[in-house]
C-alpha cells in the first residue's frame, strides 16, 4: 500500500540517544527492577556529556546536581586538601560505573572533583528530572534513598581501604589501635 | 490655606471664573430660546389658527423652530462648557492633592493602607469631579429657568400658576429628610469600599504567602464579611434614593390633575382661552425640569460634599518640611553631623533611640552597629530626615534638620536602604531617578556616560548589565548606533574565534545542516516578518508544499512527524500534567490530546486526509534534531535538506545566497532592491542583523548547543571576545536599557541592591548613608564596594554605614555601638577590642556563630 511506511529503511526515523541510552541505565544498580517503561522515561530524560582528557567534570566546592553514567573512557576521582589534588578512585566505563549518585537525593556542594582521564562519553541524569518522576511514585522513592546510601556505604569503604593500603609504614603506627592479628 | 482644609466650594469659586462666566452667559441666553416657543405656541392657536391665516401660521411656525433649534444648541454649549469646567478643576485638585499626599511624613504611610490612597485619588475624585463642572451653573440655570417659566406663568393666569406651585412646599420637607438619610448610608459605604479595597490589596500583595499556606478560605471569609455589609448598605441606599424618585414622580403629576381641573373649567366657562390653556400646559411640563434638575442638583451636591470630605479628612496633616527653602537661598553642606539628646518614639510610649548625642566629622567614615532592633536603621532614618526627632535635635552643618528644606537635605545626603525600592522602567531610568530629582530638569545628558559606566563598574553591576545588553532584542533605531560594530563582532567570532565557540555554538552555514535547529529553521534558513514561514504556516503555504513534493521530502517528514506523535504519546501520555517532561519533544504539552487521537486513529500508517497530514508537517517543522531526542533523524536526510534549502531561498523566498555563499565576498544576498524598506524575509547572512532575536544571539550567528540557557562558559567566552574588540562599554550601553519589570521584579535581590546603589552614589551628595545596603550582595561585590567606600571616599564624603557583618567593621574610621536605642560605646575597632566591652562581645557572639 502506498501509504504504508516501511518501504524505504532509509527514510525511518531512529531512536537515537534513548536507544543508546538504555542498556546503561539497565545496568545501574539504582535502576535493577525499575519497569521497562520507566527505564525509558529516565533515557528520555538523560543527557550525553562529552569531556577532553584532562578536563574537569566536577569542580570540588560547587554545586553538585546529577548523577554521572561513564560510557565510555575513564573518570579521576580525587579531592583537594590544603592546596594538593589526592586521588581517590579511578573508574572507567568498561564496568558499571558512575558518580554523583548522592546528587539525585540531596542538595550540596560538592566534596570530591572528577577529572576526564581520556576521552570522555558521559550520561547525566538530574536532581531535578529524578524528583520529577519520584514525585508519582513516592514507594520508589525510598527504595531509592535506600539503594543510594548503601551503594555511598560501600564507595566510602573502598575510598578509605585505599587510602589505607597507600599509607607509609610510619603512618600505620599512629592510626592503628590494635593489631587484631 | 492648606489643600486639604478647603471646602468643596473653594475649588468651584476660585478656579477659571472666566470660563464660568461665559457659561453663565449662555445659559442666560438659552433661557430666553426655552420661553419663547410657548409664546408661539399660545399665538399659533390663538391668533393663526383662529383668524384662519396662512401666512401667520408659517411666521410663528418657522419661529417656534428656530428658536427649539438654538436652545437644543445651547443645551449643547451649556453640556460641553459644563463638563471642561469640571475637569479642569479636577485637574488642578488631583495635582495640588497629590503633591500634597507625596510630602506627608513616612510615619502616615506606615498607618496608611495603599488602597485607601489610590482609591481615594483615582475613582472617589472621578465622581466629585462629574458634579464640579456644573456646580454653579446647573443651580444657576435651574433657579433662573424656574423662575421664568413661573413668570410666564404667572403672565397667563396667577391662580392657575398658584393652584399648581403650592405643592411644592411639601417636596421642600420630605425630600431633605430623605437626602439626610441618603448621605449617612453613602458615608458608610465608602468607607466599607476602601476596607473591601484594603483587603483585595493586601491579599493580591501577600498571594505568595497566600497560596503557600493554602489560605484562600481564610481570605474568602475576609472579605466575604465585606461584600455582606456592602450588600446591605448598597440596598438601604437604593431603597431611599428610589424613596425619592417615586415621591418627585407623585408630586409631578398632581400639577396636570389640578390644571385639567380647573383650566378646563375656567376655558369652559370663557375665562381662559384655549391658547393660554395649551401654552400653560406646556409651561407646566417645562417648569417641572428645573425643579428636578435642582432636586438631583441638591442630592448629587450632598454626595460629592460627603466623598471630598472623606477624601480630605485622611490627609489633613501638614507636611513636616518645605520642599524649598523659605525667604532664604539654598544651603550647601560639607558633611558634618551632630546629634544631641535625639530620641525618637513611636506611639508616644516606645523609645526606638534615646537620648543619642555623637559629632561626626565630615569625611569621616562611619559604622553603626548593634544586634537588630538596637535602633541604628531608626537613626540611619532620623539622619536622613526621613523620620523626624521625638525630641532632641540633629545638625548638619550646625543647622538643624527640622528646620532645613526637603530639597537642601535631599542635595546633602544619600540614603541607600536595605531593600531598596525599585521603579518600573529600564535601570539607566532606574540609576537617574535621583540625579533627575535632584535637579528637576533634564535627562540623562546631566550624567555623561562615561560616569554612568564608571559607576555601574564600581557597584559590580556591569557583569549583570552586560548579560542583559546580550538578551537584548534590539529594534531599527536601538541597533543604528551600533550595527558595524556589532556585526564586525560577528565577524571575529565566526572566523578567528570561530574554533573556540564551536564547541558551545552551531554557527549558521548555508551549506550545512543545523542539528540544533529545527527542521523549519534549515530549511527556511532565515526569518520573515510576516510570519508567513512559521513551522503552524508551512503547510498551508503551496509554493512550499510544492518544493516538497518535488524534492521527496514529503514522505520522510511525515514519517518523522507520525514517530514523534507515536514516541511523545507512548512515552509522555501520563505525564500531560507537566510541562517539564516536553523539553525533549517538539510536542507542546496542550497538544498531547490531539495527537494521542490521532496516533489511536492512524495505527501505525500514514494519513490521507490534510488536516492529519498538517499535524505530522507541524511537528517535523518543529522538531530539533539535538535537542528533541524523542525521536532522531532518518539517516542521509541531512544532505537532502540542505538541498532543499537552496531551492527554497532561490525559488521561493526570492534571495540569492551568492554572498552568503562566497563567505562575504560577493554582493549582499537581501531579496528586495530599495535599502530604505523594510526586507520582509531576512536569511541567516553573514551581513543581515537579525531583528526578531537577541543581540547574543545575533553575535554568534548561530544556535547555543545547550538550548534555551546561557551557559557560564559561553558568557565567559563572549565576554573575552567583547574585551578583546574593545566593545564592552557598548554592550553595557545597551544593557542599561534592559526594563526591569514592574517595581524591579526582573531583578534578584542583589541586582536590586547594586542598582539602588549605583543610583545613590551618582548623586553625589557629602553624606552617604548606607542601612546594609550590601546586605543582598555575594562576597566579591561586597568587597569591592568595602574597598570603594575605604580607598575613594574616605575624607571626600562622610559615610555611615549601618552594618551586620561585623569583619567588615575594622575599615571604618569610628565604630559606633547601639544598644536598646542608646550609643554605648564608640571608637576605633582597635580601641574597642581593647576596651572588651559591648563591641568585643557583640564579635564574640559572631563569631560563635
Amino acid at each position: 500500500m502506498n501509504s504504508s511506511r516501511d518501504t524505504n529503511p532509509f527514510e525511518m526515523p531512529g531512536r537515537g540517544l534513548i536507544d543508546e541510552a538504555l542498556p546503561f541505565l539497565q545496568r545501574l544498580p539504582i535502576f535493577s527492577d525499575t519497569p521497562y517503561d520507566l527505564l525509558k522515561l529516565y533515557a528520555y530524560l538523560a543527557e550525553k556529556e562529552q569531556y577532553r582528557k584532562g578536563e574537569i567534570i566536577l569542580q570540588q566546592g560547587e554545586p553538585c546536581d546529577r548523577l554521572m553514567l561513564i560510557m565510555s573512557g575513564s573518570v579521576a576521582i580525587w579531592q583537594q586538601h590544603r592546596g594538593r589534588r589526592f586521588l581517590l578512585q579511578e573508574l572507567s566505563g568498561d564496568s558499571i560505573n558512575y558518580f554523583g549518585e548522592l546528587a539525585l537525593i540531596a542538595e550540596f556542594d560538592c566534596f570530591y572533583g572528577a577529572t576526564a582521564l581520556g576521552d570522555v562519553d558521559l550520561l547525566s541524569f538530574s536532581r531535578e528530572s529524578f524528583h520529577k518522576v519520584m514525585e508519582r511514585f513516592p514507594g520508589r522513592y525510598r527504595q531509592a534513598v535506600d539503594r543510594i546510601v548503601r551503594l555511598r556505604i560501600h564507595r566510602f569503604v573502598e575510598q578509605t581501604n585505599y587510602l589505607f593500603d597507600h599509607l607509609r609504614e610510619e603512618a600505620w603506627r599512629e592510626f592503628v589501635l590494635d593489631d587484631p592479628a | 490655606m492648606r489643600v486639604t482644609r478647603r471646602p468643596l466650594f473653594y475649588w468651584v469659586l476660585h478656579r477659571y471664573r472666566g470660563l464660568q462666566l461665559v457659561l453663565f452667559l449662555v445659559i442666560l441666553a438659552s433661557l430666553f430660546f426655552r420661553v419663547f416657543p410657548l409664546e408661539m405656541q399660545k399665538r399659533i392657536v390663538n391668533q393663526a389658527i383662529h383668524l384662519r391665516d396662512q401666512k401667520l401660521l408659517l411666521l410663528y411656525c418657522g419661529l417656534y423652530i428656530g428658536a427649539v433649534i438654538l436652545a437644543g444648541i445651547s443645551k449643547y454649549c451649556i453640556n460641553v462648557l459644563q463638563t471642561v469646567i469640571g475637569q479642569k478643576i479636577l485637574v488642578e485638585m488631583r495635582t495640588e492633592l497629590y503633591h500634597h499626599i507625596l510630602q506627608l511624613p513616612l510615619q502616615f504611610y506606615r498607618q496608611m493602607q495603599p488602597g485607601t490612597v489610590i482609591s481615594a485619588m483615582t475613582a472617589e475624585l472621578n465622581a466629585i469631579g462629574f458634579f464640579l463642572g456644573g456646580a454653579l451653573a446647573i443651580p444657576v440655570t435651574s433657579v433662573l429657568t424656574f423662575f421664568a417659566f413661573l413668570f410666564y406663568m404667572f403672565s397667563l393666569s396667577p391662580l392657575l400658576a398658584v393652584l399648581t406651585v403650592a405643592i411644592y412646599p411639601f417636596e421642600f420637607a420630605l425630600i431633605p429628610y430623605l437626602q439626610k438619610k441618603y448621605n449617612r448610608i453613602n458615608k458608610e459605604r465608602i468607607n466599607t469600599t476602601r476596607s473591601m479595597a484594603n483587603v483585595v490589596n493586601e491579599a493580591i500583595s501577600g498571594i505568595h504567602e497566600i497560596h503557600a499556606n493554602a489560605g484562600f478560605g481564610l481570605e474568602e471569609r475576609r472579605l466575604a464579611g465585606f461584600i455582606r455589609t456592602l450588600y446591605g448598605q448598597l440596598k438601604r441606599l437604593f431603597i431611599v434614593k428610589y424613596g425619592i424618585k417615586f415621591s418627585n414622580n407623585l408630586f409631578q403629576s398632581f400639577g396636570p390633575f389640578i390644571l385639567f381641573l380647573v383650566g378646563g373649567y375656567l376655558a369652559i366657562s370663557g375665562h381662559f382661552s384655549l391658547g393660554a390653556l395649551v401654552a400653560f400646559l406646556s409651561a407646566y411640563e417645562k417648569v417641572y425640569d428645573p425643579w428636578k434638575e435642582m432636586l438631583e442638583y441638591y442630592q448629587s451636591f450632598q454626595d460629592a460634599r460627603v466623598r471630598y470630605r472623606q477624601v480630605v479628612r485622611i490627609f489633613d496633616q501638614e507636611p513636616p518640611h518645605p520642599l524649598l527653602p523659605e525667604g532664604r537661598g539654598i544651603l550647601h553642606f560639607k558633611g558634618e553631623i551632630e546629634l544631641k539628646n535625639a530620641s525618637f518614639t513611636v506611639d508616644g510610649r516606645v523609645r526606638l533611640l534615646d537620648r543619642v548625642s555623637l559629632h561626626i566629622r565630615p569625611g569621616e567614615l562611619v559604622a553603626l552597629v548593634g544586634s537588630s532592633g538596637s535602633g541604628k536603621s531608626t537613626l540611619a532614618l532620623c539622619m536622613a530626615q526621613l523620620y523626624d526627632l521625638t525630641s532632641g535635635s540633629l545638625l548638619i552643618d550646625g543647622y538643624d534638620v527640622s528646620w532645613l528644606s526637603k530639597q537642601e537635605v535631599s542635595a546633602a545626603v544619600t540614603m541607600i536602604a536595605q531593600h531598596p525600592f525599585i521603579f518600573t522602567g529600564t535601570i539607566r531610568e532606574n540609576l537617574l531617578y535621583s540625579v533627575q530629582a535632584l535637579h528637576r530638569e533634564g535627562l540623562a545628558d546631566m550624567v555623561p556616560r562615561e560616569r554612568m559606566l564608571e559607576v555601574v563598574y564600581d557597584v559590580c553591576l556591569d557583569d549583570d548589565v552586560i548579560r542583559f545588553g546580550f538578551q537584548s532584542v534590539l529594534s531599527r533605531e536601538q541597533l543604528e548606533p551600533f550595527r558595524e560594530k556589532l556585526l564586525h563582532m560577528r565577524k571575529v567570532i565566526t572566523t578567528e574565534l570561530r574554533d573556540t565557540f564551536s564547541e558551545v555554538v552551531e554557527f549558521y552555514d548555508v551549506n550545512n545542516f543545523l542539528y540544533y535547529s529545527s527542521i523549519r529553521d534549515n530549511i527556511v534558513f532565515g526569518e520573515c516578518s510576516q510570519g508567513q514561514f512559521d513551522a503552524e504556516k508551512l503547510p498551508y503555504h503551496r509554493g512550499f508544499m510544492h518544493l516538497l513534493a518535488d524534492t521527496g521530502l514529503d514522505r520522510p517528514l511525515l514519517m518523522l512527524g507520525l514517530a514523534i506523535a507515536e514516541r511523545t504519546v507512548e512515552l509522555l501520555g501520563d505525564y500531560a500534567d507537566d510541562e517539564f517532561f516536553f523539553r525533549y519533544t517538539p510536542m507542546p504539552r496542550e497538544e498531547l490530546p490531539l495527537y494521542s487521537m490521532l496516533v489511536d486513529e492512524l495505527a501505525g500508517e500514514l494519513p490521507e486526509k490534510g488536516a492529519d497530514r498538517y499535524l505530522l508537517y507541524v511537528l517535523a517543522f518543529r522538531f530539533i534534531p539535538g535537542r528533541h531526542r524523542v525521536a532522531a533523524m532518518p539517516t542521509g536526510l541531512e544532505e537532502r535538506m540542505v538541498g532543499l534549502r537552496h531551492r527554497f531561498l532561490r525559488e521561493v523566498a526570492g534571495v540569492d545566497m551568492h554572498y552568503c555563499i562566497s563567505r562575504g565576498k560577493g554582493k549582499h544576498c537581501l531579496p528586495c532592491k530599495d535599502p530604505e524598506e523594510e526586507p520582509r524575509f531576512s536569511p541567516f547572512c553573514p551581513g543581515q542583523y537579525l531583528y526578531s532575536r537577541s543581540l547574543l544571539d545575533n553575535i554568534l550567528f548561530g544556535v547555543i548547543k545547550s538550548g534555551e540557557k546561557v551557559s557560564e562558559k559561553l558568557l565567559h567566552l563572549t565576554y573575552s571576545a567583547f574585551a578583546r574588540e574593545d566593545l564592552l562599554d557598548e554592550v553595557l550601553d545597551i544593557g542599561l536599557d534592559y526594563h526591569v519589570g514592574s517595581k524591579g521584579d526582573r531583578l534578584s535581590g542583589g541586582q536590586k541592591q547594586k542598582v539602588a546603589i549605583a543610583r545613590g552614589l551618582l548623586k553625589e551628595t557629602p553624606i552617604l548613608i548606607m542601612d546594609e545596603a550590601t546586605a543582598s550582595l555575594d562576597n566579591i561585590s561586597q568587597a569591592r564596594i568595602q574597598q570603594l567606600l575605604e580607598e575613594r571616599f574616605h575624607g571626600n564624603r562622610t559615610v555611615i554605614s549601618v552594618i551586620h557583618r561585623l569583619d567588615l567593621a575594622p575599615g571604618y574610621d569610628r565604630i559606633m555601638v547601639l544598644q536598646n536605642g542608646s550609643l554605648v560605646e564608640q571608637g576605633t575597632y582597635d580601641e574597642l577590642m581593647a576596651h572588651r566591652g559591648a563591641f568585643y562581645e557583640l564579635i564574640q557572639g559572631h563569631q560563635s556563630v
